[in-house]
């Protein structure tokens, strides 16, 4: 057995203590002052680009499409008029599509990248390079993927809101119609800050989530390169329930 | 610095070693798991099955895993191979460190590293061209002075080298042991030790004193001095 191959089998016993997802958050919690060092800021803001920035521009369009696919639909499928149009934008894609897309798209690329990257570290002994020089590890890969990747999902989200508010209406003027101006004064009138603030809330919430997920797979799950499918397929099932628990958590409370 | 006393390990064992301030000492393993084991024990990242380990003056027995992390972070570790971290580039490898433990301003280790460089005699044009590599494109040499530099960028009170020379060309290697002749000779309170595989490289490293780990189960040489 290599040197590798021994470290990536004894990995999991030294990083017991990361696994279960509530005493690893508030780990999270209690490191927090960590992040005043500058190569923790540096590896969260690398986190929040890749998490986020990198697939703005995807999830701007996927956006913009979704918000026209609503209002044309009702608009021209049932001739139901602007204000259901708007309605449904805002119950269903802003509400809830929106989150939704944009976590299974944060889980399946970066959240599979960084827990392999995390696996790879953990299997060429570069966890234990990082104790050797005196850095926690918890600190320098958990602490800012956990936090990077709430911070990515409400980034990513609000990208996702903004071109299916703004991208979806000024396609359903081409399309219908309705002006943009119409429809974005319909939206304005009805959509409640209260409302925004909470969906923001919860895609912090579930990106956190997420990221708890990726790092416990990434560094607690057993790693080889072969098993990079089922890490993803575990992860992603992971996350799905991690979704269905804090979307319903959030309409529970809501009601 | 450094006092180890009857240390058995899963791979090997040592019945005495001691590193003074100013000391260059060579610790000779048998083979890499047992410089690896060596490392992991003297450093507190495993328990030894028996004996003590002191460490710039503290047992590494009697602390838990933060003040041993605060230990560490006095010391500079330098390893060629898994010794950096592969997302970074050489340069961010370099500057982890010191950067982590808040050491100096960004323009005073600038210019430390300009003097380091100087000791290893690698021209800094070519050497901040070899920075934006990450490890695994770089040469076993840019690798090995990397993991030199961010050891020594924090200018620290012990130098522990783990199987730093393997694969380096004759030329290459003197240039890092005469850096290390010359960082050690910049402090006199200051120590190093290098972790060797095989003792092939004891007589170039010149060190003044030698520790020989023993497989567990031959102890015909336990250690001299």
């Amino acid at each position: 057995m290599s040197l590798a191959q021994d470290s990536a089998r004894r990995a999991p016993a030294e990083l017991a203590d990361y696994s279960g997802g509530v005493e690893l958050f508030l780990r999270v919690v209690r490191r927090l002052a960590q992040l005043s060092r500058p190569p923790v800021q540096a590896a969260l803001w690398q986190q929040v680009q890749r998490g986020a920035l990198d697939l703005a521009g995807f999830v701007a369009l996927i956006g913009a499409l979704a918000g026209f696919l609503a209002i044309a639909t009702v608009e021209l499928g049932f001739g139901l008029g602007l204000t259901v149009g708007v309605r449904l934008l805002q119950a269903l894609v802003l509400g809830q599509l929106a989150g939704f897309i944009c976590a299974l798209l944060l889980v399946t690329g970066p959240g599979t990248a960084a827990a392999w990257e995390l696996g790879l570290m953990r299997r060429q002994g570069e966890l234990r390079t990082l104790r050797l020089i005196g850095i926690a590890p918890f600190d320098y890969l958990v602490l800012p993927r956990v936090l990077g990747f709430g911070l990515a999902l409400f980034v990513l989200t609000f990208v996702f809101q903004a071109a299916a508010a703004v991208g979806g209406a000024a396609l359903a003027a081409v399309a219908t119609q309705l002006t943009f101006s119409q429809q974005i004064e319909a939206l304005a009138a009805t959509l409640a800050p209260a409302a925004l603030a909470v969906s923001a809330l919860k895609n912090v919430v579930l990106g956190t989530v997420a990221g708890l997920l990726v790092c416990h797979h990434g560094l607690a799950e057993s790693f080889a390169p072969a098993e990079t499918p089922r890490v993803a397929r575990r992860l992603l099932g992971d996350s799905l329930v991690a979704l269905v628990i804090v979307h319903g958590g959030a309409a529970l409370l809501l009601r | 610095m450094i006092e180890l006393h009857e240390i058995e390990g899963a791979h090997f064992r040592l019945a005495e070693a001691a590193v003074p301030a100013g000391e260059f000492a060579a610790v000779v393993a048998p083979t890499v798991a047992c410089a690896r084991e060596f490392v992991d024990l003297l450093l507190g990242l495993a328990a030894p099955r028996g004996g003590t380990v002191r460490l710039l003056g503290q047992s590494l027995a009697a602390l838990d895993e933060r003040a041993r992390l605060a230990l560490r972070a006095r010391l500079g570790y330098a390893a060629q191979a898994d010794g950096l971290v592969s997302h970074l580039s050489l340069g961010e490898n370099i500057l982890l460190g010191a950067a982590y433990h808040r050491r100096a301003e960004a323009a005073a280790l600038d210019a430390r590293l300009r003097v380091l460089l100087g000791w290893c005699g690698w021209p800094e044009e070519e050497a901040r061209r070899a920075f934006k590599q990450t490890p695994e494109s770089a040469t076993p040499f840019e690798r090995a002075g990397a993991a030199w530099l961010r050891a020594l960028l924090g200018d620290p009170e012990l130098l522990i080298c783990e199987d730093l020379f393997s694969g380096l060309a004759p030329d290459r290697r003197r240039r890092l042991i005469h850096a290390s002749v010359a960082f050690q000779a910049e402090d006199p309170a200051r120590g190093s030790a290098f972790v060797l595989v095989g003792d092939r490289l004891v007589e170039e490293l010149q060190p003044t004193s030698v520790f020989y780990l023993s497989l567990r189960g031959d102890f015909r040489a336990e250690s001299s001095a």
